[in-house]
């Protein structure tokens, strides 16, 4: 049944994701041209939150191995980009001048390493257990760099050296690139580099999940004696979605500290963890699109109901009295979506975007068969 | 002796419950195996020693010159030993899928390799999902492939959990309660099934069951455990006719009757 309509309508619907992705692919290139710098940041931000999400949601949903610890993970990834990269001479904190490029890469690195090190309390703990424990590293983490200021900054933060790419420095500057008449600055470039970051993050995680390792990981979610029993290392399993996850949690610590600008251990904690967790499971556990979609929502509403506050009903500016805050609007609908999505559709955004579409296949199969039959009779 | 699977002396307790006590017994290769006895008499807890899940209490346990009880269970499966599950674990994957995981100590591409679907990982990925095609086609799953496992007739996902041991392609096939909770008819399509699999290649089956009908028309070699003791051990003709076993079977009266089938 739904396996006729998979081959029959396949070349079709390989057609219109092509074209889809073409549309797609044409207006990010052109959005930084015509956007102005608040439509620009709220892009970055969704951008990063997506990236760890990903990550995310092949930890929690394809694995099924709670996790807190993304901001912890983030934070590692940040302040090793910056330290790495800061100019020495120039900087009040640690620095080792290291090419940009090379730093972010190598802090990738340094955020799956730390996935690594805390992998085995996976192997010893499940469920809430771990989630607790993965809970504390976010603590210690802030604790660390709370009191590691060289690295760190402390408690304000220290500012972020900003990317440089083949020789391009991805900042403001008095003479920029111009792409159509149009000069980019630090937000333009960066929305390049988050367009490009994103694209590999997102086809890399559809890789791991529909993959060997993939399936493996989801034998994992769903018995680990069953895995065991079908030739999966289990521990090898979660020691490499940690990893993997971690390395994703990275991209977007880099990301985030690119995106503001400056890194404060403060922003690494525990509301950002459940941010994190909200927009896998909103966006639908265990997919790829649904995280971008939840990061999308999640991270995007607050910069959205703060910008329109003006014309939105019980929103303030911070510090306004007679209505809420932003921020706090956004939990209140996170909070009441994850309710929805557990009570109706389990499978998030995802599940909704999937409903849909089986909807408006079964139209469009039903008025097909209507019309054959009223030029039969 | 050449045993293919051997257990020797395992006794495995829970708390003051001895769920197996001094049991042996040795799996010669190319047969059809069967373990039988009333319920309890500790036929699942035999199958989870076997296939390395449970820790001896006492005993040892060889497969390939693997010590069972030492071994993590994904390195069993690749020296060769698979196993299936009374009660049917399939998440929510596609037909293709679940059988797709059989193949996993068959394939090796990691984690970078499959984010990055390099030509080999394609490659292999291909293979193996040729495998599982072939293998549907022989159990009658071709058109079910893509349909998701846990939306399928009850008889049908049994028979994806068979085709996921198979696709192991293993030497020794651990079957746990193959045809518990099908009707008639299902029954007599999976013995069917499971003769003209053992006809076809070289794998060695062991295989739980109540169903002495099913047993007797398929085993080659029987234990009968009875409270965790072995109460017999020979041809399916031999321990039908044991008094022991008469014994143990008191009150159903079809295992006596059923010897000549």
């Amino acid at each position: 049944m739904t396996t006729i309509d998979q081959t029959t309508s396949r070349p079709t619907q390989a057609v219109i994701r092509g074209v889809a992705l073409a549309l797609i692919g044409v207006a990010v290139c052109v959005a930084p041209l015509y956007l102005d710098t608040f439509w620009l940041r709220t892009g970055l931000t969704v951008a990063s939150a997506a990236v760890g999400a990903i990550g995310l949601t092949i930890l929690v949903g394809t694995t099924g191995q709670l996790s807190f610890a993304h901001p912890f993970l983030m934070a590692g990834a940040a302040v090793t980009y910056v330290t790495l990269a800061d100019n020495p001479v120039n900087t009040a904190h640690l620095g080792l001048g290291l090419p940009p490029a090379a730093a972010a890469v190598l802090a990738i690195f340094a955020a799956g390493a730390l996935g690594l090190a805390a992998s085995p309390l996976a192997s010893r703990l499940s469920g809430i257990y771990l989630g607790i424990a993965t809970l504390s590293l976010v603590f210690i983490g802030q604790h660390i760099l709370e009191n590691w200021t060289a690295a760190s900054g402390g408690f304000f933060g220290r500012p972020v050296p900003p990317m440089s790419l083949f020789g391009l420095s991805l900042a403001d500057s008095p003479t920029p690139p111009v792409l159509l008449g149009v000069p980019l600055q630090r937000e333009e470039l960066l929305w390049y580099l988050s367009a490009a970051v994103i694209v590999v993050a997102w086809i890399a995680g559809r890789n791991v999940v529909h993959s060997r390792v993939g399936r493996s990981l989801a034998a994992v979610r769903d018995s680990e004696v069953l895995a065991a029993t079908n030739g999966v290392n289990v521990r090898s399993a979660k020691r490499g979605a940690y990893i993997a996850s971690s390395m994703f949690a990275g991209a977007a610590g880099v990301l985030f500290a690119l995106t503001t600008g400056s890194v404060a251990p403060e922003t690494f904690n525990l509301g950002l963890a459940i941010s994190f967790l909200a927009m896998v499971v909103v966006g639908g556990l265990g997919s790829v699109a649904g995280a971008c979609m939840g990061a999308a929502f999640i991270a995007g509403l607050p910069l959205l109901l703060q910008e329109f506050s003006d014309q939105l009903p019980l929103i303030v500016q911070t510090g306004e009295a007679g209505g809420m805050q932003a921020s706090t609007a956004t939990s209140y609908l996170a909070g009441a979506l994850i309710v929805l999505c557990m009570l109706f559709e389990p499978r998030g955004l995802v599940g909704l975007a999937t409903r849909g579409r089986s909807l408006a296949t079964r139209a469009l199969r039903r008025t097909r068969i209507l019309t054959s039959r009223a030029t039969h009779n | 002796m050449n045993a293919q699977l051997r257990a020797e002396q395992v006794t495995v307790s829970f708390g003051a419950v001895k769920a197996l006590d001094d049991v042996s017994i040795s799996v010669s290769p190319g047969g059809i195996h069967a373990v039988i006895g009333p319920n309890g008499a500790g036929k699942s807890t035999l199958f989870n020693v076997l296939s390395g899940v449970y820790p001896v209490t006492s005993g040892t346990v060889v497969f390939a010159d693997l010590d069972v009880t030492k071994s993590r269970p994904h390195k069993l499966v690749r020296a060769g030993l698979a196993r299936t599950y009374q009660n049917i674990v399939l998440g929510h994957v596609t037909v293709e899928e679940a059988i797709l995981l059989g193949r996993h100590h068959l394939t090796r591409a990691g984690f970078l390799r499959c984010a990055l679907r390099t030509p080999g990982a394609r490659a292999e990925a291909k293979a193996a999902r040729q495998s599982v095609h072939h293998l549907a086609e022989m159990l009658g799953l071709a058109d079910s492939l893509h349909r998701i496992a846990t939306e399928l007739p009850y008889g049908d996902q049994k028979r994806v959990e068979l085709a996921r041991a198979l696709a192991a392609e293993p030497e020794v096939l651990l079957l746990d309660e193959p045809v518990a909770g099908m009707n008639g008819h299902e029954k007599d399509e999976m013995t069917e099934l499971l003769a003209t699999i053992h006809a076809r290649g070289d794998t060695t089956m062991v295989l739980v069951e109540h169903d002495m009908r099913m047993v007797l028309s398929l085993a080659t070699h029987c234990t009968v455990l009875d409270f965790g003791r072995v109460i017999a051990d020979g041809s399916p003709a031999y321990v039908a006719s044991h008094p022991e076993v008469l014994r143990a079977y008191l009150g159903s009266a079809h295992a006596p009757r059923e010897v000549t089938p």
